[in-house]
C-alpha cells in the first residue's frame, strides 16, 4: 500500500532470480505513484454492522466458551459435509442414466450369450471411469468456488469424491449382482470380487493417473487400460488370468483389488502435501 | 498481536470482538486489491462487502491450522471475477475509472498534477496487463503477499507464479518506457 523500501524490491527481485534492482527501478517507481486510499472508518463500521447478523447465524455455537482446540469431532463433521457436499453433485439424470446402461446391457447380455458375470466384470469399471469424469467435473472446468470458500486440499477432495463414486458404483453392481445371481448357484463374494476387482483397478490408475495429468488424463489412462484389457483378455476373464493361466480366477481377482487398492493408497499418498492437482493447473 | 487464524477460531465460535479486528485490519487491503485489479472505487465496496460475507458464510468450513491470508485473497479473487463474468454477460463492464478521493494528498498543486498523471498511467498500464499478469503483480508487490501464498490463491504451482511475475513486470516496464500505454492493446 505504501511505498516500498529498496529491501523490499531487492527481496522480490532476489526471488525471481534477478540482481539489477536499477533495471526495474522505473517500474517500481511507477508502480509506488499508485496509492489507493483506504475507505473509511464508517465504511468499516457499516460492514461489521452488516456482517453481525451473518456471524450470529453462521458461527459453530452461540453464548459459550471458546474451545482450546480444534477438536476431532470438528474434523469429522468438516469431512461429513464435504462428502455432502460432493454428493449433491449429483444429478438425477446421471443415475437414471446409468442404471439403464446397466439395465440394457444385463438384458441385451441374457439374451445375446448370457454371460452377465462377464458383462458385470466389463462393465463396472466403465461405470467407475464415468463416475469420476462426472464427480471431478468441477475440477476440470475450473469451477473452484466451492473449494475457494472451503480450503480443502486435493486429498481431502479427492477422498470424500471417491467415496461417493465407489459406494454409488458399488450400490449400483450390487444391484445388478442380485438381478444376475438370481436363481443361479454364484458364491456371492466371489461375484462381488469377480467385478470389484476391474472397479478398484481402473478407480487407481485414474487417480494416480491424475496427480501427473489431471483428473481427465487419468480416466483417458485408465479407459486405455479397461480397453487394452478388453482387447487382450480371452473368454471374458482378466489380463491377469492371460497372465497366470493356471491361477484360480478366485485368486485373479483378489490380486487384482489388491493392486487396485494399493494403486489408489499410492495416489492418495500422492495427493497429501499437494496444494495444487498437477494436471489441472491453468497455462502461464 | 493476535494472529488471523486464532481470530478466525474465536470468529467461528461467534466472537464479535474478533470478527470486529479481524475486518479492520483487512478491509483496506482487500478494497485496495480490488481496485488495483481494475474495478471502480465505489463498486469495490459491494465486492467487499461480498468477500466478507463469504468468509463468515463458509467459516464451519475453514480448518484453523490452514493459513488464513490465502484462503482470504482466494475469495476475493473469486468473488471479483465472478462480478467481471456477470458484468460481461450483462454487457455492463464498468469502467476503471477511480474518483478522485483515491489520491494520495499532494503537498502542492504541482505534486498532485504529478501523482495523479503517475496514477493514471499505472492504472493504464496495469490494466493492459493481461490479468494473469496482473493479478500476481498486484498480490506480491501491493499486498504484500508471498510467493507460495500467491500459489495458493491461485491454485498453480510455485515456479509458475515465478514466470508470471517476471512477465508482468517485464511487460510493464515495456508499457512505461517505450509509450505503449497510449495503445489498446493488452500485453501478455
Amino acid at each position: 500500500m505504501t511505498i516500498k523500501s529498496d529491501d523490499k524490491k531487492k527481496e522480490l527481485l532476489d526471488e525471481l532470480g534477478e540482481g539489477d534492482l536499477e533495471n526495474l527501478n522505473t517500474v517500481f517507481n511507477y508502480l509506488d505513484s499508485y496509492p489507493v486510499t483506504p475507505p473509511p472508518t464508517e465504511a468499516t463500521d457499516h460492514l461489521l454492522a452488516l456482517l453481525t447478523p451473518v456471524l450470529q447465524e453462521n458461527s459453530i455455537q452461540k453464548d459459550v466458551q471458546v474451545p482450546a482446540a480444534h477438536s476431532v469431532f470438528d474434523t469429522l463433521t468438516e469431512r461429513l459435509e464435504l462428502i455432502q457436499a460432493q454428493l449433491r453433485l449429483f444429478s438425477r439424470g446421471f443415475v437414471i442414466l446409468s442404471v439403464l446402461f446397466f439395465l440394457c446391457g444385463l438384458s441385451l447380455t441374457t439374451a445375446l450369450d448370457g454371460d452377465t458375470l462377464r458383462f458385470l466384470a466389463n462393465a463396472s469399471p466403465l461405470l467407475g471411469i464415468l463416475t469420476v469424469i462426472y464427480q471431478f467435473r468441477a475440477q476440470q472446468n475450473h469451477m473452484n468456488e466451492l473449494e475457494a470458500a472451503c480450503p480443502y486440499t486435493p486429498a481431502q477432495l479427492a477422498s470424500a469424491r471417491i467415496s461417493v463414486v465407489l459406494v454409488y458404483d458399488i450400490l449400483l453392481c450390487l444391484a445388478a449382482t442380485s438381478i444376475v445371481s438370481y436363481g443361479e448357484d454364484y458364491v456371492l463374494w466371489q461375484v462381488v470380487t469377480h467385478w470389484l476387482a476391474p472397479l478398484l483397478l481402473t478407480l487407481g490408475i485414474a487417480l494416480l493417473g491424475s496427480l501427473r495429468f489431471g483428473i481427465f488424463g487419468g480416466s483417458l489412462l485408465s479407459t486405455a487400460a479397461w480397453a487394452f484389457n478388453l482387447a487382450a483378455s480371452k473368454d471374458g476373464n482378466s489380463l491377469f488370468s492371460f497372465l497366470l493361466p493356471h491361477t484360480p480366477v478366485m485368486y485373479v481377482d483378489l490380486l487384482g483389488a489388491g493392486i487396485g487398492l494399493i494403486l489408489l493408497c499410492f495416489a492418495f499418498s500422492g495427493l497429501h502435501g499437494l496444494h495444487v492437482w498437477e494436471g489441472d493447473n491453468q497455462s502461464t | 498481536m493476535i494472529s488471523d487464524e486464532e481470530l478466525m477460531r474465536q470468529i467461528k465460535y461467534g466472537e464479535k470482538n474478533a470478527l470486529d479486528t479481524l475486518v479492520r485490519r483487512y478491509h483496506g487491503p482487500i478494497h485496495a486489491y480490488i481496485v488495483r485489479m481494475g474495478l471502480e472505487y465505489h463498486l469495490a465496496n459491494d465486492i467487499v462487502q461480498e468477500v466478507f460475507i463469504k468468509l463468515i458464510r463458509n467459516i464451519k468450513c475453514y480448518e484453523t491450522a490452514r493459513p488464513f491470508r490465502p484462503w482470504l485473497y482466494t475469495i476475493a479473487s473469486n468473488t471479483y471475477k465472478d462480478y467481471f463474468k456477470k458484468a460481461y454477460v450483462q454487457k455492463d463492464v464498468p469502467s476503471s475509472e477511480i474518483p478522485e478521493t483515491t489520491l494520495a494528498n499532494a503537498d502542492s498543486p504541482e505534486g498532485l498534477f504529478i501523482k495523479q498523471e503517475g496514477r493514471e498511467n499505472v492504472t493504464a498500464a496495469l490494466q493492459l496487463l493481461s490479468e494473469i499478469h496482473r493479478e500476481v503483480l498486484v498480490l506480491r508487490y501491493y499486498q504484500d503477499l508471498k510467493l507460495d501464498e500467491i500459489a495458493l490463491i491461485l491454485a498453480i504451482p510455485l515456479g509458475t507464479v515465478k514466470s508470471r511475475l517476471h512477465s508482468a513486470l517485464h511487460n510493464l516496464k515495456k508499457l512505461l518506457t517505450e509509450g505503449a500505454i497510449l495503445n489498446d492493446d493488452k500485453v501478455g
